[in-house]
């Protein structure tokens, strides 16, 4: 930071009445090297005051708009709890859904890994579409009797 | 922040609303953004947000801050930056105002003139720390900019000031 800047942040600390007496004399000093710098310090303690620029601040309160927000905090606190119910039982619903793929895995599992493979056992898909004799199939055998040269 | 943090929130609306509110009026002068909007915007999305409210800052400074950000991006959908220039001075009357003589309104009128004619980053630390009453580190909050170049800042925006009032014909 140049020696410039530093002055330029002192004249702030001055404005703002937060130098001391002493530090301020020293920056007072310091400033006729700089005769630019000390004219802008003059012209900035010239400067009409700002605080009340914007008047006060009862004068900001709004008793209706108060409460509107407040009607619209309540509104944000009721949808929160709508939406955390609402995802907590879609969070019950994966689980159960997970469960019942895990316990048809592990079933599965049961009937694939018990032994070697061989036409004697259940396949899963047998369990779920038993086979019957069908029509179809005593109809072949029909058709296999005509046919048979005898 | 749990729920205790919610209701204390509720509580300091009645200080926190008119203190953001008259912020917002003078960051917002003219300008076509609505402070009234920008206020109950930036409480409701507190309020939305509240979880990410760690309590480091102030709630005072925190709330500035998602106003101060809701501003800045109505200003980039607007570009209304370079209008500033351009506003009336009676323009920058407000409902609330209360002026004694006319030479005391036509004085005030040219102050917020001066002001809303400084650049965002000069305006928002001189409203921070003159109207508003923030200290530094507070204003460094808002920001994210150090006090040494907020300080910087502030020389830099008073001597605009000044200048201003020079050219409007109200030389300090």
């Amino acid at each position: 930071m140049t020696e410039r800047e530093q002055l330029e942040i002192l004249i702030t600390e001055a404005i703002d009445g937060t130098l001391s007496g002493e530090d301020l004399r020293m920056l007072e000093q310091k400033l006729t090297k700089y005769p630019g710098l000390q004219e802008e310090y003059r012209q900035i303690r010239r400067l009409p005051d700002l605080a009340a620029v914007y008047g006060e601040l009862r004068l900001f309160h709004d008793s209706d708009n108060i409460q509107h927000l407040l009607g619209e905090f309540d509104l944000i606190d009721k949808g929160k709890d709508k939406a955390e119910t609402g995802s907590e039982w879609i969070r019950l619903s994966r689980y159960a859904v997970a469960a019942s793929l895990a316990i048809f895995a592990i079933l599965s599992l049961f009937y694939v890994t018990g032994g070697s493979y061989t036409d004697s056992y259940l396949t899963a898909e047998e369990m779920f579409y038993p086979m019957e004799e069908s029509t179809g199939e005593n109809y072949v055998l029909y058709l296999n009797d005509l046919f048979e040269p005898n | 922040m749990d729920d205790s943090g919610k209701e204390q929130f509720r509580q300091q609306l009645h200080e926190l609303y008119p203190r953001l509110m008259r912020a917002m009026t003078a960051y917002l002068a003219g300008s076509t953004v609505d402070p009234e909007d920008i206020v109950q915007e930036a409480f409701l999305k507190a309020y939305q947000n509240f979880d990410s409210f760690e309590g480091k800052s102030g709630m005072y400074t925190w709330i500035y801050s998602i106003a101060r950000n809701l501003s800045i991006d109505e200003f980039r959908k607007r570009k209304y930056e370079r209008l500033l220039h351009s506003v009336p001075s009676d323009e920058l009357e407000l409902a609330s105002d209360t002026f004694a003589p006319d030479e005391q309104r036509e004085e005030i009128l040219i102050l917020r003139k001066a002001i809303a004619m400084l650049p965002e980053i000069f305006r928002s630390v001189v409203l921070m720390k003159i109207i508003d009453g923030m200290s530094y580190p507070e204003i460094s909050e808002v920001t994210g900019v150090n006090e040494q170049t907020l300080k910087n800042r502030m020389f830099r925006a008073r001597k605009e000031l000044a200048k201003t009032l020079k050219l409007l014909g109200a030389e300090p």
